[in-house]
């Protein structure tokens, strides 16, 4: 009875198996992809992109509210003086590409935007001491975009975080990390932001 | 001993497959977070799902919604929740916005009004296409003018109906009556800090009513009304700014609902009733409020 099943079992199993390896071998090269990584740190470089995008609106709306403020509150000049000198520090910092490669940069860039939306939230709770410049249509026009800029932000930064979550893990794990040793070798994981949650906070102004 | 060895070969294999077995499933668990979050479904254009509302307002809203999205191709809708789940309004919104998917896929011009009564807290989501045409500072007087004072009386059926009505004008390039509100609010607010909130309503519609009747008039809209109406910038270039002013200049007598008899000739047809989100997404846009 054993005898003529074995050779029957072999004989069809080779031709059988032969494509389906090579189908399994060329579904797991192009979904698993070899493209993976480059796609992965492009679309992380997009969601940065973004990131500073809103980061320099913020820049760009501080001046504007700076001088609003002044006009009605002269007395909080250390508040103010504070906010303007956050800024400079924080546009000091050259935007470079290779920023979100290089942790330390990264590190320093988060902390000196993290300052900046500490004065900023200072400014605007001072700003409460203030009727005339709270009923001001050019500040609460400014308080509006600065809300709704921090709010945009907030969710740059939650794009970007994952998407550099997807990178990483990309070039950390299986079948990433193959195609990472062969064929990106220069690709190095993406910096994340660590200083979180307390940034995330919209400067409150109750009315 | 020889059958041995396949034996143990075979073991290895296993491992190995268990390992990669395992971070397979370890890509699917890290993966896993970011679709958490379960949201109600977009079953119409209001999704009442706190049951805040009388009966009768979402059917009826929702009408208004449908006419509005058939005439401006915007799609506006309202929700409702029992419970933010600890978000703040601000990402609840923006999550909610993006897993309904609202506005059509590349003009990504959907709005999203949330209201949570338990945590009172509301928002206005605004997506990438519509920030032009609806800026923060508009969406934040809408939440401030039209909806608070209506939430702090307890009335909520009248503030959504009424931020309803004021993003379907905005949205439909017609903003006289906020950005007047605007002003009002600013002008009251220096005058008379403890009678805030008491808006002159008459002066306002009165005042409302000039640029419609103007334009009704003259066929087109006046300069004036053209400049204070900002420019939809950025994102979309398929806007049709033409399509904005077309029901204003088609004579119909003003307020959103009272227009929606024109508009059936230039709706698309597609959106009857199966509704569903065009793919659209928000990057944080709007403004939030409390009461």
């Amino acid at each position: 009875m054993s005898l003529p099943d074995a050779p029957a079992k072999s004989r069809w199993r080779l031709p059988v198996l032969a494509p389906i390896v090579v189908v399994v071998l060329g579904l797991l090269v192009a979904s698993c992809g070899i493209n993976n990584i480059p796609s992965y740190e492009e679309t992380s470089k997009a969601k940065w992109s973004e990131v500073e995008n809103q980061y320099q609106r913020r820049s760009e709306l501080i001046p504007n509210l700076v001088e609003t403020v002044k006009g009605f509150a002269k007395q909080e000049r250390e508040v103010l003086e504070a906010v303007t000198e956050a800024r400079s520090r924080a546009t000091a910092i050259q935007l470079t590409p290779d920023l979100i490669n290089n942790p330390d940069a990264f590190k320093k860039f988060q902390e000196a935007q993290a300052q900046l939306s500490g004065a900023l939230g200072r400014l605007l709770v001072a700003s409460e001491r203030y009727p005339e410049l709270k009923s001001n249509q050019n500040f609460l026009a400014l308080q509006a975009q600065l809300e709704g800029t921090e709010n945009r932000l907030a969710v740059a930064r939650r794009d970007y975080i994952e998407a550099v979550r997807v990178y990483n893990t990309e070039l950390r794990t299986f079948p990433g990390v193959i195609w990472a040793k062969l064929l990106y070798s220069g690709n190095r994981p993406m910096a994340e932001f660590t200083v979180a949650q307390d940034m995330r906070r919209n400067p409150q102004v109750k009315f | 001993m020889r059958a041995n060895v396949p034996g143990i070969r075979i073991m290895g294999i296993v491992t190995n497959l268990r390992s990669v077995l395992a971070a397979a499933l370890a890509l699917v668990v890290l993966a896993a977070p970011a679709a958490a979050q379960t949201f109600s479904p977009l079953s119409s254009r209001v999704v009442d799902a706190a049951h805040a509302l009388s009966p009768g307002v979402p059917e009826s809203l929702g009408a208004q919604l449908r006419v509005l999205e058939s005439r401006t191709s915007h799609q506006l809708v309202v929700a409702t929740v029992p419970s933010l789940g600890g978000r703040s309004v601000e990402d609840y919104a923006n999550r909610l916005f993006r897993a309904w998917g609202l506005g059509g896929k590349d003009r990504n011009d959907g709005v999203l009004l949330l209201v949570a009564p338990t945590e009172r807290k509301l928002r206005i989501e605004v997506g990438y296409g519509l920030e032009g045409v609806l800026p923060d500072a508009i969406a934040k007087t809408i939440i401030e003018e039209f909806m608070v004072p209506q939430l702090r009386a307890g009335r909520i059926d009248a503030a959504v109906t009424a931020g309803v009505e004021q993003i379907g004008e905005v949205i439909s390039g017609r903003d006289g009556e906020v950005r007047r509100a605007m002003q009002a609010r600013a002008a009251a607010a220096s005058h008379a800090q403890s009678s805030r909130g008491s808006v002159p309503w008459g002066v306002l519609m009165f005042f409302a009513l000039i640029p419609i009747l103007v334009a009704v008039r003259v066929f087109f809209p006046s300069p004036a009304r053209r400049q204070r109406s900002t420019l939809p910038r950025g994102r979309y270039g398929d806007f049709d700014r033409s399509s904005l002013f077309a029901p204003v200049s088609s004579g119909s007598s003003g307020g959103s609902s009272s227009s929606s008899d024109s508009s059936s000739s230039d709706s698309s047809s597609s959106s009857s009733d199966s509704f569903s989100g065009g793919g659209g997404s928000s990057g944080g846009g709007g403004a939030s409020g409390s009461w």
